[in-house]
């Protein structure tokens, strides 16, 4: 109500007026709460729609936590297995028939039968075109344009999961010397 | 309502965050991994962006782009330097600024931005399984209106509408909360990152009533970060090596590249560890055979080694004080932003330059996301100003067979919250089950704050175990504890309202808490004891049943040695100070003893009568921990054993 409304009502109106305030008091109020509804309804959502995608993400989480740890625990071991099998390529020629390193070698394959059972397989890279899903490019050399010349270290994938990429070498199109 | 994505869209590495809830969380990509390198390539008309990018980037240099952020709001004219630097080509746009070339076309550094951004915000969609629309990003504190808004754009052209740009060491004070902290302040935020240094020093202020952010002054290294650090390691090895075994490294890249690995982790070690060992068997071969590498690195030869480029940010510190006109004394906060604040050696220096010890506990890789999350947080108008959820501060349960306090709602539960679980009774024939509800930790019912009692009567004669009461424990969102009984078979119930239950003084909750750890190993003894006296029980009982269905197809030689150990073990039981081990001695030698019975019964049925299991059964049956049974008929006390169990939020 503003000033006009109440020079040109007479007294005679002040309780219509009054209860006219009191409505709109009333109103505001409503108007209030109803506002306070709309802001609780959307926290109320907000926080539902939280749970349930949360839930969602931890079914999914606990889907693949025991792959995520197999593959902690191989990733770590796995620097291991690659200095063993850089032994073996740089075993000197006169010790290939040593009954000694034949154990070593059986060491080895004890090793090769564990990663079997978990279904780890070895990448193939040399020859093989370059594929940023698998390898690393680490160093370019005159060879074929994307052709995987060297493996520097070994990847490895568990399924479709890529445990550690190869580390390779790739051609760079320029004619070998 | 869509969340805002917090994103730190860094110079070398890109991180995003969200709130959830009254936190912000770290969103992986979907590589797994928690940071994205900002590096995108097109490889065979293919679009690869993060770690896919920088693992094909040396075969693809000419189109692989890093550090785009380097040239954002920059003029071709003066980049010169930064773009000989690196490996793919720039070139001038029509306004003289910055354009990289990528796949044969000119791009502004922007649409490179918006690249990594569309990646990002295609990882946090298929992470949280909702839309994203908004973000909040950072940018270096020095950054102009020109570079804020190319940063703007980059967003828009990746989808994303920008609610705001804020600075990183902004975004920085806003994670470690120094915005709630009381009156105004002044801010260090030292930022070494992978490949460059920042300093900013800001003050925040009160400004009606709402906290402002000023930065005072920044200054820095655009060529100084963790790389060269790994860098000098990898000399030092070469270096080294070469004195021990007389082969330089250098030349070979195959040895360079396990250096080079050994070099990082070497670094991260030792800032945990004062000494690290490089251990990389068969790293080279010459004609005298095969080398090895095997060296101990200390952190003080580490801090020796990388001394002087710690101090090369010195100077940019003590600068960006004079610009701000502060002494060092003046910082009230020093902050750390960048994985290589992680370093011992860093942290000592910063300690140093500015006379006070700086912040930790935040991951100095994440904290720049997770303030943009914050300020996303508060722009969208939080959850947690609305709505206040409350916790249980102790755990609520019930006293069940030999005193011990079984606890349905563990403590820090949100409420409102309920939890049902089926209890038996523990003796034949027992009419009617007591269920006393208690409040702590402790898990002897004693020990902890009984909340009230009542009686659930009238259940029908059955042996022990058999009757089925559910007790349901319901807390509403006033904090209102609902406890309610009820017989399945018959559907009679009761229940109890505890009002009283969350409004404990704080004192009182501390209080318990620490009886709770302080009494933790007696109490672990004493329902140890429990437990074994509740098995012999249910042992004897078991025994005393076979004997009882035997009747005469076990002789009496093989039934009295049983008897007389059941009786035994019963008096055993009858003197309270019998001894644990005593008890549990006299139930393995009747354990041992009961099971010939069994097997005694079994003989006497033969091989042909084919009913294998009731009688057998029951022998087995008095090795199950699980069954616990008491005796005595008006025992009213609820047995522990849970038959089911159910949760609804």
């Amino acid at each position: 109500m503003n000033d006009t409304d109440k020079k040109t009502t007479g007294t005679s109106q002040s309780t219509d007026s009054d209860e006219i305030i009191e409505q709109t008091e009333q109103l505001d109020e409503l108007e209030l709460a109803n506002k306070k509804i709309d802001e609780l309804t959307v926290a109320a959502k907000q926080a539902m729609a939280d749970l349930q995608n949360y839930r969602k993400r931890t079914e999914e989480e606990k889907s693949s936590f025991s792959k995520f740890a197999i593959s902690n625990i191989f990733s770590e071991i796995l620097p291991v297995f690659d200095s063993f099998e850089r032994a073996i390529q740089h075993l000197p020629a006169d010790l290939t028939e040593n009954d000694w390193i034949k154990g070593i070698k059986n060491i080895i394959r004890q090793f090769e039968q564990i990663i079997e059972k978990f279904q780890i397989k070895k990448m193939e890279t040399v020859g093989k075109k370059f594929d940023h899903n698998l390898h690393e490019a680490i160093a370019t050399a005159p060879g074929e344009k994307d052709i995987i010349i060297n493996e520097l270290e070994a990847g490895y994938s568990m399924e479709d999961y890529v445990l550690r990429h190869a580390k390779v070498q790739v051609g760079n199109g320029e004619p070998q010397a | 309502m869509a969340k805002i994505l917090g994103i730190d869209l860094g110079t070398t590495n890109c991180c995003m965050a969200v709130m959830e809830g009254s936190e912000a969380t770290i969103i992986p990509n979907v590589e797994g991994g928690r940071t994205t390198p900002s590096m995108v390539a097109i490889k065979d008309s293919e679009r690869l962006v993060g770690v896919s990018a920088k693992r094909q980037s040396v075969t693809n240099g000419e189109n692989t782009i890093f550090s785009a952020k380097r040239f954002i709001g920059h003029l071709f004219n003066e980049s010169q330097k930064d773009i000989d630097r690196m490996p793919f080509k720039c070139a001038k746009g029509k306004d003289g600024e910055v354009e990289i070339v990528l796949d044969g076309k000119q791009r502004r550094p922007a649409e490179i931005a918006a690249m990594i951004l569309q990646k990002l915000k295609a990882d946090a969609e298929k992470y949280l399984g909702e839309t994203i629309t908004e973000a909040v990003i950072t940018v270096p504190a020095y950054f102009n209106d020109a570079q804020r808004q190319a940063t703007k754009d980059a967003g828009q052209i990746a989808g994303l509408t920008v609610k705001r740009i804020i600075n990183e060491p902004t975004a920085a004070a806003l994670a470690y909360g120094i915005d709630k902290k009381g009156a105004d302040k002044k801010i260090a935020v030292y930022d070494l990152g992978g490949g460059t240094f920042d300093i900013s020093i800001l003050e925040i202020a009160n400004v009606d009533g709402e906290k402002q952010f000023e930065v005072l002054s920044t200054n820095g290294n655009t060529q100084l970060g963790g790389d060269d650090f790994d860098q000098i390691i990898i000399d030092w090895l070469v270096t080294e090596f070469k004195k021990e075994q007389g082969v330089d490294l250098a030349k070979d890249k195959i040895a360079l590249q396990r250096l080079k690995d050994a070099a990082e982790k070497a670094k991260i070690e030792l800032s945990s560890a004062s000494e690290t060992e490089i251990n990389i068997p068969f790293i080279t071969s010459d004609a005298s055979g095969a080398k090895h590498l095997n060296l101990k690195l200390s952190r003080a030869k580490l801090e020796d080694l990388i001394a002087d480029l710690i101090h090369e940010t010195v100077d940019p510190c003590r600068k960006a004080m004079e610009d701000a006109k502060v002494y060092a004394s003046d910082i009230d906060e020093i902050l750390l932003v960048g994985g290589m604040t992680r370093m011992p050696a860093v942290q000592k220096k910063v300690e140093e330059i500015f006379g006070k010890e700086p912040h930790r506990g935040l991951n100095p890789d994440e904290v720049v996301a997770m303030g943009a999350a914050i300020q996303g947080g508060v722009m969208q108008g939080d959850v947690k100003d609305i709505l206040l959820l409350d916790v249980t501060p102790l755990s609520l349960g019930l006293e069940t067979l030999g005193s011990v306090a079984t606890k349905l709602i563990e403590r820090n539960t949100t409420i409102p919250t309920s939890k049902s679980q089926v209890f038996s009774t523990a003796a034949d024939n027992q009419p009617s089950v007591e269920i006393h509800v208690l409040q702590g930790e402790r898990p002897m019912a004693g020990d902890n704050k009984s909340l009230g009692r009542f009686v659930l009567d009238g259940i029908p004669p059955s042996p022990r175990g058999i009757p089925q009461i559910e007790v349901t424990f319901d807390i509403d969102a006033n904090g209102i504890l609902k406890v309610k009984a009820l017989d399945k078979g018959t559907g009679k119930e009761q229940h109890i309202s505890i009002t009283g239950s969350s409004n404990m003084s704080t004192d009182e909750i501390e209080r318990m808490k620490k009886e709770a750890e302080q009494y933790a190993e007696e109490d672990k003894k004493k329902q140890e004891k429990i437990e074994t006296r509740n098995k012999a029980e249910s042992l004897i009982f078991q025994s005393e049943k076979t004997l009882k269905d035997a009747g005469d197809k076990v002789s009496d030689d093989v039934k009295k040695p049983v008897q007389e150990k059941v009786d035994e073990l019963k008096k055993l039981l009858e003197n309270k100070d019998a001894s644990n081990d005593e008890i549990k001695r006299g139930y393995d030698d009747l354990s041992d003893l009961i099971q010939k019975v069994g097997a005694e019964m079994y003989k006497a049925a033969g091989p042909a009568a084919g009913a294998p299991g009731a009688e057998g059964a029951t022998a087995g049956g008095a090795d199950d921990p699980d069954v616990t049974v008491k005796q005595k008929p008006e025992e009213d006390v609820v047995e522990g054993e849970v038959v089911e169990d159910s949760d609804k939020q």
